[in-house]
């Protein structure tokens, strides 16, 4: 009966001190920690690489949610096919080249192409069931002697993008092509994988000279790219009219996500490194205070390292092209 | 730290150049996913084979270290290597 009563108050009073000598064994070096902080040891290092694994894939199975991650989840953009094509044309202005105009029947195409790409759900220049870029231009009734395809997204503005683009020599290839006269834009939002973000299509061609009717390009540029950007704005409302109407996906502008599945990401593993980097410092500081004699720091390397990573992390920037 | 650091000086320049050299092709590389990555890959050996290295030199290298630097080097590895899918 003694024994009843007297173990449970031994056991509220020791819990704060066996609290403490858990944080104490975790974070400060000493000799029950062969004076290393628990948290640097190699297997605790481990443990974190199992952490960062199962936040990453926590981020990535919030897809299966549609509810949680359309509402929280995606990738809000301010790209316009206006500024798609000013800025197209800007760097074929600047290697020499004439100016690309709109062509109607290409931005149809590339829409057709954006389209598909949510309906099956793909990121790809051929489709799942193996159509290709060219399938889609031949559908929209465009005849052309040459054409290409530049797809982006999950960028947040234009020039973000046309960078990536410029950067990569096959994309850079298709924008200043000599033998390219006309351009479609498409800028589409939709669910991808999961995700809400916009996808950005470019189609272009040189027509051949019989099939394509002369007259709509004889139009002022600015003209022609008001009406052309007009048509892919209509476009695309119909686009997430019959969307809506079947699986019922929001529009990212009507319905603005709170943050990118980038953002969560880095957050989960910013927050380890902060740990890590503290904990680090803090075992420094004790180390370097109680005189304890080492013939090499480890933390300064590891310490080093991990700021090159939370740089990238910081700076790392979202956005696909294909 | 200082006194630590004076002492390795040679050590944490090369690890410093290689940390440079690293940071500089990672963002020159942007878009390029596959070449980040690969990138990533290479830095994590890197910095392993760095910490082996210099505990050679040191002639403290044991099997504790030998784990701390490998699992560092995972970590750091695993982190870019998923940031940039």
């Amino acid at each position: 009966m003694c024994i009843i009563e007297t173990m449970p108050r031994r056991r509220k009073r020791h819990q704060p001190a066996k609290l403490g000598s858990t944080l104490t064994h975790l974070f400060r070096p000493s000799k029950r920690n062969y004076y290393r902080s628990k948290l640097l040891h190699p297997e605790s290092i481990l443990y974190f690489c199992l952490i960062v694994l199962a936040s990453f894939s926590i981020v990535r199975a919030l897809r299966f949610f549609p509810s949680l991650s359309s509402s929280i989840l995606g990738y809000a953009s301010n790209i316009t096919a206006e500024d798609v094509l000013i800025q197209t044309n800007q760097q074929r202005v600047n290697q020499g080249l004439s100016e690309l105009k709109i062509n109607e029947k290409l931005s149809q195409a590339a829409l057709a192409k954006g389209q598909d790409m949510f309906t099956d759900q793909y990121w790809s220049h051929t489709s799942p069931d193996g159509m290709e870029p060219w399938s889609f231009i031949k559908e929209s009734g465009y005849v052309y002697k040459a054409a290409g395809e530049n797809l982006a997204r999950d960028f947040m503005d234009t020039t973000e993008m046309m960078e990536a683009w410029m950067k990569s020599p096959t994309h850079r290839a298709n924008i200043v092509n000599n033998k390219f006269e006309e351009i479609g834009i498409a800028v589409i939002n939709g669910n991808l994988q999961g995700f809400e973000t916009t996808l950005v299509v470019q189609m272009f061609g040189s027509p051949t000279t019989v099939a394509n009717n002369k007259a709509g390009q004889q139009q002022l540029l600015t003209d022609s790219a008001r009406q052309e950007v007009a048509s892919v704005k209509s476009a695309t409302d119909q686009e997430t009219q019959v969307l809506a109407g079947s699986v019922l996906l929001p529009n990212p502008l009507d319905n603005p996500v709170l943050l990118t599945p980038l953002h969560l990401t880095k957050a989960f593993f910013l927050a380890v490194i902060i740990l890590i980097t503290a904990t680090l410092i803090y075992d420094s500081f004790i180390v370097r205070n109680r005189q304890i004699v080492m013939a090499f720091n480890k933390n300064l390397g590891h310490l080093l390292v991990l700021g090159a990573v939370t740089f990238i992390l910081i700076f790392f920037r979202s956005g696909l092209i294909q | 730290m200082k006194f630590n650091f004076n002492h390795h000086k040679l050590a944490y320049a090369v690890l410093l150049i290689g940390i440079g050299i690293f940071l500089f092709y990672f963002f020159a590389v942007w878009p390029n996913r596959v070449a980040q990555r690969l990138s990533s890959l290479i830095f994590a050996v890197f910095y392993f084979l760095w910490g082996i290295t210099t505990h050679i030199k040191t002639s403290r290298l044991n099997s504790k270290v030998i784990t701390e630097y490998f699992a560092v080097s995972l970590l750091i590895g695993l982190l870019l290597f998923l940031i940039t899918i």
